[in-house]
């Protein structure tokens, strides 16, 4: 008898011929959770990924996997000999620990048999074993409406059963579907908005812009960490940082006051599109949420579009800030995002800033502001790093808790 | 070019204190409490240096108890008073103390004690007046600093205690001496409080260590329990290092305390005159010559962010504090609230706090950088 995970990909089978390549990239990002663990050995097979947890704590192994991209279904299971009184014998194990474990009172069993040789149908196996549980045990009966345990048994060349599907993250496995730059700030929103982009597949590079000294060093490092927290689903991010403090002085001396968001709004924008196409990315990504704030009302988020030509991925844009806080305790980004230290000074919060610009107004202001040299001027100040969470750290941590 | 302002916070060990430090780590490692010859001679020279600090503080009667700073200090005295006086007592604080007396304070009024606040009159002084209001016979404790630690400003102790002790001579008086020892001439007999409270490394000293003077020690209920030393107030091995230290930093810096005083008072005017010749729109908050630590220098840049200042001026090299932060979600000094200063003053409020060491390239320096980093802001804020 040899205990494993079994580990299903989502979309992944939908992918026609591309989907070895999907099966790879997930087999991948398999690897690069689990092998921090000492867990080295594990196959594909039959569209599943199969990892043998041997003597092995298997909770830890479940916590690294559901931060993988791609997975759909996750159980434990036994594998035997394809002989029918050991399959009962691991049927019966099975629905006695979660009798004992969970007081479960209902059952039923459900049977998949891909190997047609095998001489009785689903239909019989499923019957026979749970004639021989009810014989077995006390106290539980089959309910094969709404059961509140199911006793799987899939026959293939092997004997495999298990009862619990857990749910992973679904999605496509990381470096499927190209690259995209992130405007990530330190507030709650864009770690989520990159984390659920990253979801479908996509490669993250982050860019993050800063006003030091006008914002503080523990700003930067608090992007830094989410980006950290975020590099423990989607692997290691590229993070550009540039001060963007020399065009909001040009902006303060300049324009009207009231364009000074939307002004620098579009810079960045602008700024993260020039970096994205010098990296390989097809895509910028923010945390724009309808109307939540005076540059993401419909208009502005118009006019900022209006600078750039790489397609926006804005994935909350629809989505209430309860929600979005929701999804950033699931994905455990918000207690770092609500550290007290704030990307952005009060001195260059307008006092009342423009809801409604025009772009022909704000295309004005700009052209009082060398744009062409502040952007290249801007660009060569940028700073680069690769962060990334140390996985075996993270999951040890998680362990623990 | 590294220039260090902020002495209020914590100050540089100094280097003989260091030396008397390593001699004890090396010679005096037995345990004072021990029966052997190795401990009976290291208690009994830790008892020396107890009496040397006494002297130093002029403490006639009563204990000195060796903690590990400030703060214990301060809960010492409140919490521990409050161990044996509770459930129908009345407590009074000013609304200018550090956190380490405002918390405990806090604790008192949440577990149901009737707490009480003197409020700061602009000058930066306790208001005597409404304290004398406020003290009655079930009055069980004040609490009071000697010198705020974000004006430097002196408070008016010799009038407070006199109306306590003319209320309600039972009441038990706590002076928070942390930023007075060292920076003005102490001494705790002649103010005639119950209990002082000092912090080494607030004088050249290590971190880690501070005492307490308590008039009635039976009155003060321990908060650490244990092995029963410190006279059973303060269980807990002693730091003896630290109390070596401690009486080091303290002999070298009451020697010749005056010319310091008088030398780092010198040092102010001349950062004040300068402030206002080269920045318009300063003010500086501060008491009359007799009641201001010379070493704190607080100003309010009009115009400015501290917050930002502080970042700027630190990238010069230059390491001050504030009282004041430029997020909308952190509060800006209680202290200077307290006193009724603007908003907008309290915002570009910058603590400088310094000692007669500081030299007049360094001050020269530190203005220099001040005045550009304020003209630099002023612009971006449209001033």
């Amino acid at each position: 008898m040899e205990k494993l995970i079994i580990i299903r990909s989502g979309e992944t089978v939908l992918k026609g011929k591309n989907r070895r390549l999907f099966e790879e990239k997930l087999m991948k990002s398999v690897r690069r959770v689990l092998k921090p663990l000492g867990c080295h050995s594990f196959y594909l097979q039959h569209n599943r990924i199969y990892v043998p947890i041997e003597q092995r704590d298997e909770s830890p192994l479940l916590k690294a996997l559901m931060k993988v991209f791609g997975i759909d279904l996750i159980s434990i299971a036994v594998k035997i000999p394809v002989v029918m009184e050991g399959i009962k014998e691991a049927a019966l194990n099975e629905l006695l620990h979660l009798q004992l474990q969970r007081g479960v009172k209902t059952f039923k069993v459900q049977t998949k048999r891909t190997d047609k040789s095998f001489p009785n149908s689903s239909q019989e196996i499923s019957r026979e074993i749970g004639a021989y549980l009810l014989k077995h045990t006390e106290g539980l009966l089959v309910d094969v409406h709404h059961p509140e345990t199911t006793i799987h048994v899939e026959i293939k060349e092997s004997a495999y059963i298990f009862s619990d599907r857990i749910r992973g993250l679904g999605g496509l496995p990381r470096e499927t579907n190209g690259n995209a730059m992130l405007l990530l700030s330190g507030g709650i929103d864009s770690p989520v908005a990159g984390w659920m982009v990253a979801r479908r597949g996509v490669a993250l590079k982050a860019v993050h812009f800063h006003s030091y000294p006008y914002t503080s060093k523990q700003a930067m490092d608090k992007v830094k960490n989410l980006a950290r927290l975020l590099s423990h689903y989607c692997g290691p991010i590229q993070l550009f940082s540039i001060n963007l403090l020399p065009f909001q002085q040009e902006v303060a001396e300049k324009c009207p006051d009231d364009e000074g968001t939307i002004l620098v709004r579009r810079m960045m924008t602008r700024l993260a599109e020039l970096l994205a196409t010098s990296h390989e990315c097809d895509a910028l990504i923010t945390g724009e949420s309808l109307g939540q704030v005076a540059s993401q009302t419909i208009q502005s988020i118009r006019v900022t579009n209006e600078a750039v030509s790489l397609p926006v991925f804005r994935p909350l844009i629809a989505m209430d800030k309860s929600e979005i806080i929701q999804f950033a305790r699931k994905i455990d980004t918000y207690e770092t995002s609500i550290l007290p230290f704030e990307d952005c000074c009060t001195v260059f919060l307008p006092k009342r800033p423009v809801t409604k610009p025009r772009l022909d107004k704000i295309v004005n202001s700009e052209k009082l502001i060398e744009m062409e040299a502040m952007t290249t001027d801007l660009l060569n100040s940028v700073e680069v790093e690769w962060v990334k969470e140390p996985l075996h750290q993270v999951v040890c941590e998680d362990a623990l808790s | 070019m590294e220039i260090y302002l902020d002495n209020a916070s914590t100050t540089k060990l100094d280097v003989n204190v260091m030396r008397v430090m390593n001699q004890s780590y090396q010679e005096n490692y037995a345990n004072p409490s021990s029966m052997h010859h190795a401990g009976y001679s290291v208690n009994q020279k830790m008892e020396l240096s107890r009496k040397t600090i006494k002297d130093l503080l002029h403490v006639s009667s009563g204990e000195l108890i060796f903690t590990s700073g400030g703060s214990e200090g301060n809960n010492l005295a409140i919490m521990g008073t409050h161990g044996w006086k509770f459930g129908r007592y009345q407590w009074i604080c000013s609304a200018i103390e550090h956190p380490s007396v405002m918390m405990p304070y806090s604790f008192l009024k949440k577990s149901g004690e009737q707490v009480f606040q003197i409020p700061c009159q602009k000058n930066g002084m306790i208001d005597v007046a409404a304290l004398e209001s406020m003290v009655t016979s079930e009055t069980a404790m004040v609490s009071l600093m000697h010198v705020n630690n974000e004006t430097g400003i002196k408070q008016p102790l010799e009038a407070a205690i006199k109306v306590i002790r003319d209320s309600n001579p039972n009441t038990l008086i706590h002076i928070d001496g942390i930023q007075a020892v060292g920076k003005i001439r102490v001494n705790v007999s002649a103010l005639q409080a119950d209990f002082y409270s000092i912090s080494g490394h607030k004088f050249n000293g290590p971190r880690g260590i501070g005492a307490l003077f308590i008039r009635y020690p039976r009155k003060v209920m321990s908060m650490i329990m244990g092995g029963g030393q410190e006279n059973g107030i303060r269980a807990g091995t002693e730091n003896i290092a630290g109390i070596a230290g401690m009486e080091a930093a303290l002999e070298l810096k009451i020697n010749g305390l005056n010319e310091k005083i008088k030398k780092t008072r010198s040092l102010r005017y001349q950062m004040i005159e300068t402030l206002n010749s080269v920045l318009d729109d300063v003010h500086i908050i501060e008491a009359t010559e007799d009641n201001q630590a010379p070493g704190i220098l607080q100003v309010c840049i009009e115009g400015t962010k501290s917050e930002v200042m502080l970042r700027m001026l630190s990238d010069d090299g230059i390491h001050l504090s504030a009282g004041s932060a430029c997020s909308s979600h952190k509060a800006g000094s209680h202290v200077l609230k307290a006193m009724k200063v603007p908003d907008h003053l309290i915002e570009g409020a910058l603590r400088v706090s310094f000692d007669e060491s500081l030299t007049l390239e360094e001050l020269d320096y530190f203005l220099g950088c001040l005045a550009k980093n304020t003209k630099k802001m002023r612009k971006m804020m449209k001033r």
